[in-house]
């Protein structure tokens, strides 16, 4: 046996072990923690014996079973998108919220919902949506998107800039508006709990077409990793790939951001640790960050429904607590 | 010139009347105990239940802090009292216009305007009393202690006795087997209010019955459809923030008329402002009013 | 006069200009005589201009150079232009402490609340510090986990504000930074510290200047890299800490100022901080005055708009700038 096939068999070992983490997490969020006392069996019977007029059942198709679709999908996204950002910007703290995708759509959503100027007319997954084009869109065209041999440092600083900026408007909204504070608080921190169907219908189109651009852009960003120059010797469009990586990432986040609110730290964590099983391969490096963000959202929202029961803890906030001291060790040990 | 001999008259006269009506008032409040010399008449709040008290007691306020929009305070109070100016929001009410009132009596929130305390009583005497939070009880003691300090305690105390009455009427006409829920919406999401929260603890004094477990200690509680599928309440009323809310999205999926609420159509819109907001007696009365008025239909 | 003299002379005054113009607007307009008159003998206006607008002024210039400065040891240590002393999670233990404190004991006062988040502030470097000294990474590594620790607080401090809906104003405001109600009391404590350490700062500024050539380079040149990378760090987190004590979470002010004095000085240290300097103490000031004066008597926390104001000019100056 040779050398390549053994490292294709322990990826092939670690994709698999990821998907079964992923997946119990999925079955388990289907039942678990309800007041309904909701168990394994039904979800079974759902599928062997399916009963419209049972209502445990009907509240795993009806509620559950978007929402742990839903969880998983954007976890996919954000995990995905963060490693398109690392690689684009070549900063390991890079991840979608530099992009200020989450704090444009968290700003126009706040300021649809204390009802600022025209805004009040259109409804707030409209607003969120264009929030997160825009606050993007500005990262990306100030930081010098569209110019040739432009320095990724500007794109963070950008960033930063425009980041600042839209969180500020937000929380002066917040302030203003006190008697909704705590509802808009909530969304903030990234919330799964008014996903449905049509949440479900609206995500997976995007996520496909995202996932494809990604996909596209592998194979430039692998070249990229070893400086602009060496890629642009090689055939690689430098400016183009930008711009097709920006435009993936922007498709990825925004859409998750107007369904769930900003869950932050997936796309920082999920390359991390992508990285650290995979090496720096973006043809595995955008799956596996892809498989970590959806297994970890997943789980994130299973332990938000558990923690102070019968309240929601925001899912976004659990996606930190347990990402993060993993997180640390990871690169505190790391060898990359 | 004749400016000053009038303007020295006039505060003479001031003083007399001001004499005249001396009741000194000691009232214990949560910065330790405040002693009134005299009758304070230009009187600045910071909260709404304030305002509501000193409606209660006849006595308008020159200023509140209303967050810049005077229909903040509910209709009920606002046509107890006459006219005032605004100092600002309630979260950073501003220190400067509340000087420029050259007020008498502050009348601050421990729970928002504790770290101000010591410049608002370089202003004026300061009450600092419970607001955020408060329930209806505790409400009714911080009534009784405004009242004292504007020296109106007896035509409150006359007043108190009437409300206590009319909520014991009320009480008599509500059916206590049905369990009640006044929910908050948004298009983010549900909040129920517990028992302890304001609109709560009215509903808990009429008698009626509440469909949550009574373990709970949160004011507020978010609530997914799952969850009130759970609750399930005979009643429930929402006060809606938002024009959409997630009540439209609910209201279209199959579950729906597995709640009681959908078959009896027992679901009532009422103000939030009311409910949510004001925290006062007069609201208080508002509530009672509007749940025993549904009951009779 | 050199043109770094003209921008130092220039920003000084501009500086006095604001800090005038604060003392006369607000919810009361007052005119400039009746000020001078009142700043030297006092008089009807003597707590509104003495006791109000004068200590609030003072307050935002030590807070804004105690941020900013700390910003620029941050950076110079860390090398990533996304360090700042938010990074390294100072405000974000500051922030954690003093809000579990406002919603777990909201009557406590905020006599302790300064008290409360210097102890986080401290105790989350503290982390931060026995993790490098574990493991000893590179200063990419301690950004990684810097910027972990704070997003790992943030989350801390969200998840307390949802479980206690109905405190979240206050703590909302306090995160966001406010020099609401902050007088002559909370200028002392922050005094003494801002005298030591930024003169201190100044002190590392040539050795900080090596340390950006690399480490290797700093160590032949002959600096004890180790030891200057503790000292900055330590100065940072103190300037940081007692700043986010005063006046809460004041954002943005830590990370833009260095980068705004950067653009316009280049990047020696010494020329960064006094102007990194300025940028904060400017931003913070016309923060605040703006606070008061856009709608009075409606007050807004200042730090809402240290990046509104902030921003633009950034984004203006990374647009002209051409030394990529």
């Amino acid at each position: 046996m040779n050398m390549y096939l053994n490292t294709r068999q322990i990826n092939g070992f670690k994709a698999l072990s990821l998907c079964s983490v992923g997946l119990i997490g999925f079955i388990i969020s289907l039942y678990g923690q309800s007041d309904f006392l909701l168990q394994a069996g039904d979800v079974w019977r759902l599928i062997s014996a399916p009963d419209n007029n049972d209502i445990n059942q009907q509240i795993i198709f009806l509620l559950r079973l978007p929402r742990s679709l839903v969880a998983c999908l954007i976890g996919v996204n954000l995990g995905i998108a963060g490693a398109l950002m690392q690689g684009l910007t070549r900063n390991p703290l890079a991840s979608p919220t530099l992009f200020a995708i989450n704090s444009g759509a968290a700003c126009l959503m706040a300021l649809n919902s204390i009802g600022f100027g025209v805004l009040t007319h259109i409804p707030s997954e409209v607003a969120t949506f264009a929030g997160a084009l825009i606050g993007g869109l500005l990262v990306f065209l100030l930081g010098g998107g569209l110019q040739q041999n432009a320095n990724p440092l500007r794109l963070v600083l950008a960033g930063i800039a425009i980041n600042g900026l839209l969180t500020s408007l937000t929380r002066a909204a917040l302030i203003i508006a006190d008697d909704m504070a705590y509802s808009m608080l909530h969304w903030l921190s990234g919330s799964l709990s008014e996903v449905d169907w049509q949440s479900w219908s609206q995500l997976w189109p995007v996520s496909l077409l995202a996932f494809v651009l990604a996909l596209s852009t592998c194979r430039g960003l692998n070249l990229t990793a070893l400086g602009e120059q060496t890629a642009s010797s090689l055939g690689i469009n430098v400016t183009f790939l930008r711009g097709r990586v920006c435009l993936t990432v922007l498709l990825f986040t925004s859409i998750s951001v107007t369904l769930a609110g900003p869950i932050v730290f997936v796309g920082l964590i999920a390359p991390h640790l992508a990285r650290a099983l995979f090496r720096h391969n973006y043809f595995l490096l955008v799956p596996a960050s892809g498989l970590i963000g959806g297994a970890l959202v997943c789980w994130a929202d299973l332990l938000s429904r558990s923690i102070v029961p019968p309240a929601e803890t925001p899912v976004g906030i659990v996606t930190a607590l347990i990402g993060t001291p993993f997180f640390i060790y990871l690169v505190l040990r790391g060898k990359s | 010139m004749l400016i000053k001999p009038i303007f020295k008259l006039f505060v003479i006269i001031q003083l007399i009347l001001g004499i005249s009506s001396v009741q000194a008032a000691t009232i214990e409040h949560d910065a330790g105990t405040l002693t009134l010399t005299t009758t304070p008449t230009r009187i600045v709040v910071l909260a709404f239940s304030f305002v509501d008290a000193l409606a209660v007691a006849g006595v308008s306020p020159v200023g509140i802090a209303d967050d810049g929009d005077k229909n903040r305070v509910i209709k009920s109070v606002r046509d107890h009292i006459g006219d005032w100016q605004s100092v600002g929001s309630r979260y950073q009410p501003s220190i400067e216009a509340i000087a420029a009132l050259k007020p008498d009596l502050i009348i601050a929130d421990t729970g928002r305007h504790q770290s101000i305390y010591s410049d608002l009583t370089r202003i004026a005497p300061t009450l600092l009393l419970k607001n955020r939070g408060i329930t209806y009880q505790e409400n009714l003691v911080v009534m009784q202690k405004i009242a004292t300090a504007v020296g109106k305690s007896e035509e409150v105390a006359n007043r108190l006795a009437e409300h206590k009455k009319m909520m014991q009427g009320l009480k008599q006409q509500m059916e206590t087997v049905s369990t009640f829920q006044f929910a908050v919406l948004t298009d983010k999401g549900m909040w129920l209010h517990t028992p302890t929260s304001y609109a709560g603890s009215v509903i808990a004094e009429l008698g009626l019955k509440s469909p949550l477990s009574a373990d709970n200690d949160n004011t507020y509680l978010q609530t997914s459809f799952e969850q009130l599928l759970k609750t399930n309440p005979d009643w429930l009323l929402v006060g809606k923030y938002t024009k959409n809310t997630v009540l439209d999205k609910w209201q279209k999926s199959p579950l729906w008329k597995m709640l009681s609420v959908a078959k009896s159509k027992q679901i009532i819109e009422v103000s939030p402002e009311v409910w949510s907001l004001a925290s006062g007696m007069l609201a208080a009365e508002q509530i009672a009013t509007a749940l025993a008025s549904q009951m009779q239909r | 006069m050199s043109r770094y003299k003209q921008l130092l002379f220039g920003g000084a005054m501009l500086l006095l200009m604001l800090a005038g113009i604060s003392l006369i607007y607000g919810a009361q307009t007052l005119s400039i005589n009746t000020v001078l008159h009142t700043l030297w003998q006092g008089g009807e206006q003597d707590f509104i201009v003495n006791d109000y607008r004068l200590p609030r002024i003072l307050i935002a210039i030590l807070v804004g150079t105690g941020l900013a400065v700390s910003g620029v040891l941050t950076q110079g240590i860390i090398r990533n232009p996304l360090a700042s002393p938010d990074l390294m999670g100072i405000s974000g233990g500051a922030g954690l402490a003093a809000c579990t404190v406002l919603l777990v004991w909201p009557n406590i006062g905020s006599v302790w609340l300064p008290v409360v988040a210097l102890f986080g502030g401290f105790s989350a470097a503290l982390i931060i510090w026995l993790l490098s000294r574990w493991q000893q990474p590179s200063p990419a590594r301690l950004a990684l986990v810097g910027i972990a620790m704070s997003a790992f607080l943030s989350s801390c401090i969200n998840f307390l504000l949802v479980i206690h809906p109905i405190e979240v104003n206050s703590a909302m405001i306090w995160l966001t930074g406010s020099l609401w109600g902050r007088n002559w009391s909370y200028i002392w404590p922050l005094l003494p510290w801002l005298l030591t350490l930024v003169p201190f700062s100044f002190y590392l500024a040539w050795r900080l200047d090596l340390f950006a050539l690399g480490e290797e380079t700093a160590q032949a040149l002959g600096v004890d890299t180790q030891r200057l990378q503790i000292m900055a760090l330590l100065s940072a987190v103190a300037l940081a800490s007692v700043s986010v004590a005063v006046c809460g979470t004041i954002g943005f002010v830590g990370l833009l100022a260095p980068h705004l004095a950067r653009l316009l000085v280049g990047s020696r240290h010494q020329l960064v901080l006094p102007i990194a300097a300025l940028v904060g103490a400017l931003l913070v000031l016309s923060a605040d005055t703006l606070a008061r004066n856009l709608a009075p008597p409606l007050e807004l926390p200042a730090g809402v708009l240290t990046a509104i104001l902030g921003a633009p000019y950034f984004i203006f100056l990374l647009h002209r700038y051409k030394g990529w």
